[in-house]
């Protein structure tokens, strides 16, 4: 005992060395246990053998942990030598896991829906840059795509298959809070996320819950000393893959073949008559026959004075890029048990892999925590600033053009005529479209500047044990400006953007929310009974509200940006919308006996996205479990068997997924004419169409699974079973033409079903000085449309998914009895092969004389004639391939060993179809775009058949494009996602360099591997199609959208290095 | 309740409200569906007149080879296009009762049956029976089946009747541009003419020539034949709305109302130019020019071949050079924006032309007369000669000699080709005239290409109907 001085003060009791030896079960030394002295922060590890040595007073006492093990203490008396054996831990990691299921928590153990969560050191320890990213691979049921590599883009999220037509996002629940994405938030803050999947788990959502529910819970501080994290990494990004494009020697040879076969196909004589072989011809100049090509020197492609002569432009070369990503993100927190705060900044910097690309995030949070008696008071406050540079129009703008951009143009212009310098369009066939695509990377300036954020208190208040009031409120803002700035330029003579005609667009877009949530719940256990009981009364608003504004005509130069400077004003437009909502909702929790138990859920919820009559909905759930390896007759029967619970459940909820005022029909005053002198007058028309009678989609969910555990646990998983029938299906469904309507009504089409089972399963042990765990999950989805309500016709269907060859041009159906999103076309038979061939190609239906398709010619595609008429028209299409899964899958490792530690993460998908429409223009030979190398292999003459795959060149093509089989290919790949190699300093260099807690450094790969037969940049698709999900509307069938890829912006390979450090 | 925009319960509630959705059946005509783009390319694509260039979209290039099937995007757009029209017509004539009657009501319903008219002729001429859409849109109005030829017909004639009668002689101020009782006479003649009801025709378009003859400067050819292409003619005075003009669609160009010239769908009537003379154009986009047929159909000594074309000879000012530059082919003039020896290359700079398009001319109807005459068929009808004769007098060629109906109709074939280049006439023409497959070749398939296809994506969309024959 320390006794005072003649002072007062205390005196240390000195320290004695302690020595000892930590074994295992089976007497094997324990690596990288930590040994530590109550009380203090002082501590060390053991080393490769179990030994370790410590310094400590006699009274002291030590706790010895580590992972999966049950921690002991042990007074250290009067021994120097302490040997101690660890032993498991027997309480399971479900035991002690608790899952947010909404309103509350639940120990996992007592959890009877299907509910996934992702193990949070995997992201704690792995790089990422977006919060949705952690959930790749981790959680059977939850499929998600990246949409494109554009840096800080979403991604694709559908919680156990497809289960709507429209926009099937999940609802997301961050602290409690709906912000619309968990895209703005820094990974780095997050504590753990759980995924709601079924119907009984997600009720308590009422109309947001159908499509799964995401809660995401950020960190909080514990009490204790304040500990300082430091996180940070760089690394470099490249593209994964080119695509075999030709150089302008190949290029020339096609595309002139395509010309000439173009020319002699069409009867009017005249066309094409004024310039003959001009195919390279740019300005007035004309390119040299091909024979003369090869012969002159190889121009630089960086000297367009030589325009038109030999340039060899390599556009993936000179667009693509390895760019730099960098982030460092710094926590504090700390408290007493009664004031607890935690603050934390993070910095993230993007650049894409395509110029004019770039993303960055600067972001604050601040969650504080209060506890006084029976109070509790805490609130989170986040607020981020993310700047976007987005000259690539979208995700398949700037990224498709360069696949289409001719080789034969010039990348820069020397002449200083040409006052940017840039040589794009030249007036090749077609050079318009594609043009340069660096120039406007270069010159324009897009930009998105986004200030995001939200502020939630919640207050508790425990009246008598068990029974609780919290108030949980909130406010989200999101403020977010788009400026593009388009400079004066002159490629050439017939690509200019001429003085004046300058423009700089503006628009600004707010979205703020409020919400206020009123709980009850009660808390008991008398005997072997325990139930809680939850009751609420919750409301939300959300007002979102733009303008936009665009002048042009700025001074000589583009110095000054802003719109005072302008001297047009040639657009101005805004809006605003409103959705409110308002629900009531109660629950109930029942234990008996440790062993069976009981939830059942109910919500009424009101949302003004419907019509008075059509406003409110009730939607209830139940769920049951039961733990068998509780009962007696199990217990010693299957030692080795830990845990093993049977779940069941149903329940109903909905989704109200559509724009606000879906059902009001409203007046389009921006329908004016002009008469006399160009006098503008009034208009006044119906614009859109609306559906008064509109009500949310049902979803009704049926669940059956269980969750089993053997050898202490340290082998888990679960296994669920689940039958999904979504009705009324939303969606804002094409009307024909000929109703005079532009706008989609947005109607109850439908019902679509969803089967699937969902198998997850982990291993983790710590023996011989090897901490290590495997995991892996599996997820089957059957999605089958049951019915659609179209005009009252069962046979009709829905179209959509166009590519960007033609917005009418639909790719994609949901049709009764089909997935939803299955691709629609032709069938190739065969590549006809000289004329004998083709005459027996056109006697099809009897009649030599008789041509389809105007006019097939040897080398053209025969298409099948299915219904067998003799003609080849719309008729014969068919379902040629379908954009979802037979099953997706994750699976990853981890593994440490004295103080290493490895990880590895690889997901994948089997049995999806992507229609490549990127060579409907590399492949198509119909344009005088690019070509990809398999063009080499076409059909030429019957003497030079090519592959029999490749149709012949032909500028004037109407057959061989059409929607076919021909430009499906499997999207199945399985990816090796991350790659990570970490090194945790031991205490004893640790506490040379400043008393640190923790210091790690390690080194990631992300996207090493891919494996695929898909030809296309990337196989990872997803729908194409991501709006900014504060933005209100969500686009038009999206799920109609999926696997279509237009030479999407792909995504990138990375390697970084990283260090984590805390004090 | 939406803050954003008057719903269709509260806004036909005044005098006001009825003329700004009356004014939204014209804007159906700016749009990039129909006059600012489409209409010419179809049209001009599908005739003789044309040939397609290098720089042609590629659906273009489907039409001039005539290899297009259901899904060319282009047929879609003008369907889509008309019936945009359509709907708004019904919308005003369905809501008009709600108002007190007035001179005003009767005028807009007139407007709108004229317009509805006017859309459904270029339906059932192109497209043969569509669905007849009547009612202002509801849910209810998808999944029509198609009506027959006839009943389209017998609709376009009650609507041009009612238009006749209620709708006022001409207009004034910033009401020029409306439809009149002459539109409505110059439509519900060729309207007859098309359907070979020749009698009928005849007697409707003299009503138009008696009106001519005793109000010249109400209605009446144009002194110079290039006021019907332009906005202000060489001597500077504004030749919109004309005394030739019958009917027009009215463009302003971005220069002129401050609008963007921008290619979507637009019809906001801000900035609404249309796009012919940039796509046609000798300084711009160049997708298509003069077909070698057309440049040999002209006479050297027929004014008109320069005013519609500008060919060796001609100079112009590229690039705002200081010296001009002599062409050595043959390239679109009518509609352009680029007068000879001037200095104005405005097609470079602005997307959107503010010339309106001229849709009926007294020309138009001097000739359709004539046929119709000439087709009646008994007697050799001299008026008719003297029809053909005002319109050749003003470009100064001589007078006609025929002295048979047959002769007589094949001169009248031959003057509205000269007459009308350029302006989509000539396939409606050599399709009603049968003779199609002797002008384009064998591209043309008889018993098919007569009508265009219904889109395939109407067909998608509802399976009652049926598509027509060949595709």
């Amino acid at each position: 005992t320390p006794r005072p001085d003649p002072l007062g003060r205390m005196y240390q009791q000195a320290d004695i060395p302690i020595k000892g030896r930590i074994t295992d079960e089976g007497g094997l030394g324990l690596a990288g246990v930590t040994v530590s002295i109550k009380g203090t922060t002082r501590g060390t590890t053991t080393n490769a053998n179990g030994e370790y040595t410590l310094n400590a007073p006699e009274t002291a006492t030590l706790i010895y942990s580590f992972v999966g093990y049950a921690s002991q203490e042990i007074a250290v008396g009067n021994r120097s030598t302490i040997d101690v054996q660890l032993l498991p831990d027997t309480r399971t990691l479900n035991e002690v896991q608790v899952v947010s299921v909404g309103y509350g928590e639940q120990k996992r153990r007592d959890v009877t829906g299907a509910i996934g969560s992702v193990d949070i050191r995997t992201i704690q320890n792995v790089p990422i840059q977006t919060a949705d990213q952690a959930l790749q691979g981790r959680i059977a049921g939850v499929d998600v795509q990246s949409n494109s590599g554009v840096p800080g883009n979403g991604v694709k999220v559908n919680v156990r298959g497809t289960g709507t037509i429209n926009n099937s996002d999940p609802l997301y629940v961050i602290d409690g809070f709906y912000p619309g994405s968990i895209n703005n938030i820094n990974p780095n803050d997050i504590a753990s996320i759980d995924v709601l999947k079924d119907a009984s788990a997600t009720a308590i959502y009422g109309v947001l819950g159908a499509n799964g529910v995401v809660i995401v819970t950020t960190k909080r501080a514990k009490a204790g000393k304040p500990t300082i994290t430091l996180d940070s990494y760089y690394g470099s990004q490249s593209a994964i893959k080119f695509l075999p494009l030709l150089g302008t020697r190949d290029f020339a040879t096609v595309s002139n073949n395509a010309k000439d076969n173009g020319t002699a196909d069409n009867n009017s004589s005249a066309w094409l008559s004024g310039r003959p072989g001009n195919i390279l011809q740019v300005g007035s100049e004309r390119v040299p026959s091909l024979a003369n090509l090869d012969n002159l020197p190889l121009y630089d492609a960086y000297d367009s004075t030589r325009r038109g002569q030999r340039i060899d432009t390599d556009w993936q070369r000179a667009v693509y890029r390895a760019a730099p990503l960098r982030n460092i993100n710094l926590t504090v927190a700390g408290g007493s048990e009664n004031a607890r705060i935690l603050a934390s900044v993070g910095y993230l910097k993007q650049d894409g892999i395509v110029q004019g690309s770039d993303f960055e995030r600067i972001s604050a949070r601040i969650n504080g925590d209060v506890t006084y008696k029976r109070l509790k008071i805490g609130s989170t406050i986040y607020f981020a600033q993310e700047n976007r540079l987005q000259n690539i129009g979208g995700t398949s703008g700037t990224t498709a053009s360069i696949t289409k951009a001719s080789p034969a143009l010039a990348i820069y212009n020397l002449n200083p005529k040409y006052t940017l310098g840039f040589n794009g369009n030249e007036r090749s066939r077609d050079g318009q479209d594609a043009g340069n695509p660096l120039r406007d990377l270069i010159i324009n300036d897009n930009r998105n500047l986004a200030y995001t954020g939200y502020g939630t208190a919640f207050l508790e208040y425990e009246f008598i044990p068990g029974l609780k009031y919290r108030l949980n409120t909130g406010v989200n803002l999101y403020l977010g400006t788009t400026t593009n700035y388009n400079p004066v330029y002159y490629s050439s003579s017939y690509d200019f953007r001429a003085p004046g005609q300058n423009s700089l667009y503006q628009n600004d877009y707010r979205s703020v929310g409020w919400l206020v949530e009123n709980t009850v719940s009660y808390e008991k256990r008398i005997d072997k009974h325990y139930f809680t009981v939850l009751g609420g009364y919750v409301a939300r608003s959300e007002n979102r509200t733009y303008f936009e504004a665009q002048k042009l005509g700025f001074p000589d130069g583009d110095r000054i940006r802003v719109a005072d400077a302008g001297g047009t004003v040639t657009l101005y437009n805004g809006n605003n919308g409103q959705t409110r909502q308002v629900g009531l909702l109660g629950r109930i929790n029942y234990e008996y006996n440790d062993r069976y138990l009981l939830t059942v859920n109910v919500r009424r919820d009101g949302s003004s996205r419907f019509a008075r009559d059509y406003r409110y909905g009730v939607f209830p759930s139940a769920s049951l479990g039961w733990r068998v390896s509780e009962e007696p007759f199990m217990k010693n029967r299957i030692p080795a068997l830990s845990e093993l619970k049977l779940r069941a459940g149903w329940g109903q909820i909905g989704n109200q997924n559509i724009g606000d005022y879906r059902y009001q029909q409203t007046i389009n005053i921006n329908a004016r004419y002009l008469f006399g002198q160009n006098y503008v007058s009034g208009g006044g028309t119906v614009s859109d169409a609306a559906t008064a009678n509109l009500k949310w989609e049902t979803t009704a969910q049926t669940n059956v699974g269980l969750d089993f555990g053997f050898f202490s646990n340290r082998l888990s998983g679960s296994i669920d079973l689940y039958d999904k029938v979504t009705s009324d299906i939303l969606l804002q469904a094409p009307i024909e033409a000929s109703t005079g309507i532009d706008g989609r009504p947005t109607l109850n089409v439908g019902r679509v079903k969803n089967q699937g089972l969902e198998l997850a399963a982990q291993y983790q042990q710590n023996s011989g000085g090897i901490d290590w765990s495997l995991g892996g999950n599996i997820s089957f989805v059957n999605n089958r449309v049951l019915s659609l309500n179209l005009n009252g016709d069962q046979t009709a269907f829905l179209p959509g998914g166009a590519d960007n060859s033609n917005s009418n041009r639909f790719l994609t159906r949901a049709a009764v009895g089909q997935p939803v999103g299955v691709f629609y076309g032709l069938v190739v038979d065969r590549i006809i092969q000289n004329n004998s061939d083709l005459y027996y190609a056109n006697a099809a239906d009897g009649n030599s004389a008789s041509t389809y398709g105007g006019g097939l010619r040897p080398g053209d595609i025969k298409y099948k004639d299915l219904n067998g008429d003799g003609i080849i028209n719309d008729a014969d299409q068919t379902v040629i391939g379908s954009p979802i899964p037979k099953f997706t899958y994750g699976f990853y490792g981890r593994a440490g060993y004295r103080g290493f530690d490895v990880q590895v993460q690889f997901n994948g998908v089997y049995g999806s179809q992507i229609y490549n429409a990127a060579r409907y223009w590399t492949e198509g030979m119909q344009r005088n775009f690019n070509y990809d190398a398999n063009t080499l292999n076409r059909w030429v003459s019957e003497t030079n058949p090519g592959n029999g795959k490749v149709p012949r060149a032909n500028s004037n093509d109407a057959n061989n494009g059409q929607v076919s089989n021909r430009y499906i290919e499997d999207g199945s790949f399985l990816r090796l996602r991350n790659l990570t190699v970490g090194y945790n300093f031991p205490a004893a260099i640790r506490s040379k360099l400043g008393n640190m807690s923790n210091l790690r450094v390690y080194a990631t790969a992300t996207n090493l591997l891919t494996f695929t037969h898909y030809t296309g940049y990337d196989p990872e698709i997803g729908s194409g199609y991501r709006q900014d999900p504060n933005a209100g509307d969500p686009s038009y069938g999206s799920n109609l959208n999926r696997n279509i890829d237009n030479a999407n912006y792909p995504v990138a390979r990375s390697f970084l290095a990283g260090i984590q450090l805390a004090f | 309740t939406n803050p954003n925009q008057l719903s269709v319960g509260t806004f036909f509630t005044s005098e006001n409200d009825a003329i700004n959705a009356t004014n939204s059946i014209y804007a159906a005509l700016q749009q990039e569906d129909t006059y600012k783009r489409k209409y010419f390319f179809l049209f001009d694509l599908l005739s003789d007149d044309i040939r397609g260039n290098d720089p042609l979209y590629a659906d273009g290039q489907t039409l001039t080879a005539y290899s297009f099937n259901a899904s060319s995007d282009t047929v879609l757009s003008l369907w889509r296009g008309l019936y945009r029209g359509i709907q708004r017509s019904n919308f005003v004539l369905d809501n008009l009762v709600r108002l007190p009657a007035s001179a005003t009501t009767k005028r807009l319903a007139a407007e709108a049956q004229f317009l509805r008219a006017l859309y459904y002729f270029d339906l059932v001429v192109n497209y043969g029976g569509v669905p007849l859409q009547l009612k202002t849109f509801s849910t209810e109005s998808g999944g029509k089946e198609r009506a027959t030829p006839a009943a389209v017909w017998t609709q376009i004639e009650t609507d041009l009747k009612a238009a006749e009668a209620a709708l006022p002689e001409a207009y004034t101020g910033n009401d020029l541009g409306r439809a009149t009782r002459l539109s409505a006479k110059a439509l519900l003649g060729k309207s007859y003419l098309f359907q070979k009801k020749f009698t009928e025709a005849a007697g409707k378009l003299k009503e138009l020539v008696d009106y001519a003859t005793a109000n010249p400067t109400k209605l009446g050819l144009m002194p110079d034949y290039s006021d019907n292409f332009v906005e202000t003619n060489a001597a500077g005075e504004y030749v919109e709305f004309n005394r030739e003009s019958l009917f027009e669609v009215s463009f302003a160009g971005q220069d002129r109302t401050g609008g963007t010239g921008n290619w979507g769908n637009d019809g906001t009537g801000i900035g609404e130019g249309t796009f012919r003379a940039i796509e046609y154009g000798i300084t711009a986009f160049q997708n298509t020019s003069p077909s070698t047929a057309i440049v040999a159909a002209y006479p050297d000594n027929d004014l008109r071949k320069r005013l519609v074309m500008f060919g060796p000879g001609d100079t112009w000012y590229p690039e705002k050079k200081a010296t001009p530059y002599p062409r050595t082919d043959w390239q679109h003039r009518k509609y352009s924006n680029l007068t000879p020896g001037g200095t104005g290359d405005d097609i470079g700079q602005y997307q959107g032309s503010s010339i309106n398009i001229r849709v009926i001319r007294y020309a138009d109807v001097l000739l359709m007369y004539a046929e119709a005459l000439n087709q009646q068929g008994t007697t050799f009808s001299p008026e008719a000669v003297a029809a053909v004769n005002q319109v050749r007098a003003r470009v100064k060629l001589p007078a006609l000699t025929a002295s048979t109906g047959a002769q007589l109709f094949q001169s009248i074939i031959n003057e509205r080709r000269l007459e009308l280049s350029f302006e989509q006439c000539r396939r409606e023409d050599i399709v009603r005239w049968g003779i199609a497959r002797d002008v384009l070749g064998t591209k043309f398939v008889v018993g098919k290409h007569e009508l265009l296809p219904i889109p395939q994506n109407e067909i998608d969309l509802n399976a009652r109907l049926t598509q027509n024959p060949g595709y």
